[in-house]
């Protein structure tokens, strides 16, 4: 479906169309059936009720909560129990039979997703409750991950996107607060083990519910929620791991974001279904790449790869960094992989997953192993932000040559953002690279202590120099391209 | 491929797709409380002596940090059997972090019991006596071995909680200050019931000769 707002600008045009007789009647009966017109104004209010419906049920949700925490004693432990196990069977069973018994756009349908909500938070009371009742001495990341458990599988049963946020956010709640706790917590079942290889079980566990609920925001959000848990890893272990492999891992997750292409699980999926039919080395068709629409989420994979780089470019922009991390001991605690046995897997897996998506990349046309343009320029950030990462690591502190190269880095990735962004139409790289180029002008002329006269034939010096860059890429790139429609 | 991005928009979700999540979160809740009914049903009740602060949980409220007497390493370091399980704890040199803690099991003894037998003593707090690697079975009547953690930091039992209500609080977190901080004896004890694995569920609270339970 497509947006609003094209909706609402469509429904304009069309009526201007239809009077001044560019197009019939029926043509334009046939564009508000199509774009369902008769919707559009009601579209706004529909997403204004949800949202209400939604923050009372949250408000609900959170006395729930707090109702348990005050340990009322005039209701005895079992009717509290009672009461609240049953106010989620209500509210579950309900709501599954409002949103099962009629059509997509109901409000039966609305107030149905509400209870659902409801229901998950109730599941976190009742859990909660029955911590209490007991005495437990669990930690909070083991009351949130056994909540977020309950709260997926929900999600899986009725597919709908915000459980999986809500199970996302409560993991994301526990494993941040457990990661004072890793170092020593003692539970064997949700215990260090899970937050060890949580990479891995979030990309088990949240990747297919993105798919089934074919939502690009969940994707995006378990994605940020992989890469991040996975750099904790690397910057628990990475420092014991001899000095090359350490800087390979350190742009792991930004390789393996850029990498990730949709069609690569119908691929391999085909792949092993060959498997005990023929014998190595298997000999598979190229993978057909036809459908621009199959690749839905590798939009958001390459967005959000782009962001964290940019982001990551502008830290590392700072001459003190430099300075502090080639140490080699970001961390109190030196944890040696030799004793991470899981850490490891769980980097080794995402490693070979990450090979092997690149070499999927480049692998269009027959015969012929290439990468396209950006494909390949980004790889090339990346292999000399790891050349940087690696010298420093050897040599010892570079505060001048590698402060200076991610200064570079990150000016050409802003105005490469921002040619893309100019380039396909959109607006958000555009806006991403112009804010990333701007910040990090601010952040030089504030962090060095120069003369104004030094500042100034600086300033200068760059802007002839972006003029020249301008003027060059009109006379020798081709022309910025038009999107297909 | 269609396999992998499905066209419809929504289908209806039979009975299975609201029974099984249910049954799974019904699962989740009623296995803390069912592992602790086991305890409560067979166990034993033993008392312990403590050291309490008053922190907060924003999902279950407060509740009070018990810390015992067992729960230091210089007592567990006196006792029987410390020297053959001390080196598996506590390894030397390379850094073990990122590791679930080792347990081990104190034997606790009753000696009121011991004394006297067939008394009704009933808040006299047992005595470890004796620490064992692997759970030791053929114990005398008198005693009971509990399952402890040893982590990097401390020592733990899984009884370092003992929640309070909000109403009652403060009124109880000055007893227990009194309590801790007062010459006379019985202090502050823990009533806890320890089940036939070693694992152990506080039952109440002994402030002063008084038995509090929530």
């Amino acid at each position: 479906m497509a947006s609003d707002e094209f909706r609402r600008e469509l429904q304009r045009e069309a009526q201007q169309w239809r009077s001044s007789e560019l197009i019939s009647e029926e043509q334009f009966q046939a564009l508000a059936e199509k774009y369902d017109f008769a919707t559009i104004a009601t579209a706004a209010r529909d997403r204004f009720i949800m949202i209400l419906l939604g923050l009372g049920s949250i408000l609900i949700g959170i006395g729930a909560i707090t109702f348990v925490a005050a340990n009322w004693q005039a209701l005895s432990q079992t009717l509290k129990a009672g009461l609240l196990f049953i106010a989620m069977l209500i509210c579950d069973l309900s709501g599954f039979g409002l949103i099962n018994r009629v059509g997509p756009s109901d409000r039966w349908r609305r107030l149905g997703q509400a209870l659902l909500l409801l229901g998950a938070l109730l599941l976190g009371a009742n859990l909660a409750l029955m911590g209490q009742i007991v005495h437990t001495s669990g930690t909070r990341y083991e009351l949130c991950a056994a909540w977020a458990l309950g709260v997926l599988a929900m999600a899986y049963g009725i597919r709908l996107p915000f459980l999986g946020f809500l199970a996302l956010l409560l993991l994301g709640i526990g494993y941040w607060s457990a990661l004072w706790d890793m170092v020593w917590l003692q539970n064997s079942l949700l215990g260090v083990w899970t937050l060890q290889t949580m990479p891995l079980l979030l990309a088990a566990l949240f990747i297919p519910l993105a798919y089934l609920c074919r939502s690009p925001q969940l994707f995006a959000l378990s994605a940020t929620a992989i890469a991040s848990s996975l750099l904790i890893l690397i910057f628990d272990v990475g420092r014991s791991l001899p000095a090359f492999i350490d800087a390979l891992v350190l742009i792991l997750p930004f390789a393996a974001l850029w990498a990730y292409d949709d069609t690569l699980w119908p691929f391999l999926w085909q792949l092993l279904r060959q498997l005990p039919d023929r014998r190595w080395p298997v000999t598979v068709p190229p993978p057909v790449v036809d459908e621009e629409s199959e690749r839905r989420f590798q939009p958001a994979a390459r967005g959000l790869m782009l962001f964290g780089l940019s982001v990551m470019y502008w830290v590392l922009s700072f001459q003190t960094v430099w300075e502090a991390s080639a140490r080699r001991s970001l961390l109190d605690t030196q944890l040696l992989w030799r004793n991470s046995s899981l850490v490891v897997l769980t980097l080794l897996l995402f490693a070979a997953w990450t090979v092997g998506a690149w070499a999927y990349l480049g692998w269009r046309s027959p015969r012929v192993w290439r990468l396209d343009t950006s494909s390949a320029t980004i790889l090339g950030f990346l292999l000399i932000t790891a050349a940087i990462f690696f010298a420093s690591f050897v040599i010892g502190p570079l505060p001048i040559l590698a402060t200076m190269m991610m200064n570079v880095l990150l000016a050409v990735l802003a105005i490469g953002m921002m040619r893309e962004g100019l380039g396909s139409g959109t607006r958000i790289p555009f806006w991403w690279g112009m804010v990333m180029l701007t910040l990090q002008i601010l952040s030089r002329v504030l962090e060095y202590e120069t003369g104004l006269l030094v500042k100034s034939l600086v300033f200068v010096s760059c802007g002839i120099a972006m003029i020249f860059v301008g003027l060059w890429f009109e006379r020798h790139v081709r022309p910025l391209r038009v999107d297909a429609p | 491929m269609n396999r992998f991005f499905p066209k419809k928009t929504w289908q209806r979700r039979g009975l299975w797709a609201i029974a099984l999540p249910l049954a799974l979160q019904t699962l989740l809740i009623v296995v803390v409380p069912l592992q602790a009914a086991f305890t409560t049903l067979v166990g034993t009740n033993v008392i312990l002596r403590t050291v309490p602060v008053d922190p907060y949980d924003p999902f279950r409220g407060y509740y009070t940090t018990l810390q015992y007497d067992i729960s230091q390493r210089g007592v567990l370091s006196t006792l029987e059997g410390w020297e053959a399980i001390q080196p598996s704890l506590e390894p030397s040199g390379v850094t073990k972090l990122l590791r679930p803690g080792k347990s081990f099991y104190v034997v606790m003894s009753d000696e009121a019991e011991l004394e006297s037998p067939g008394a009704t003593i009933r808040n006299a707090p047992w005595v470890p006596v004796q620490v064992f690697r692997d759970r030791p079975r053929n114990l005398p009547a008198h005693q009971i071995a509990l399952k402890g953690t040893y982590r990097s930091d401390r020592i733990v039992y899984g009884l370092e909680r003992y929640y309070l209500p909000e109403a009652e609080r403060l009124d109880l977190e000055q007893r227990i200050r009194e309590a801790q901080t007062g010459e006379a004896q019985p202090r502050l004890f823990v009533e806890v019931r320890i089940g036939p694995l070693g694992n152990a569920v506080p039952i109440a609270l002994w402030l002063r000769g008084d038995r509090i339970e929530f």
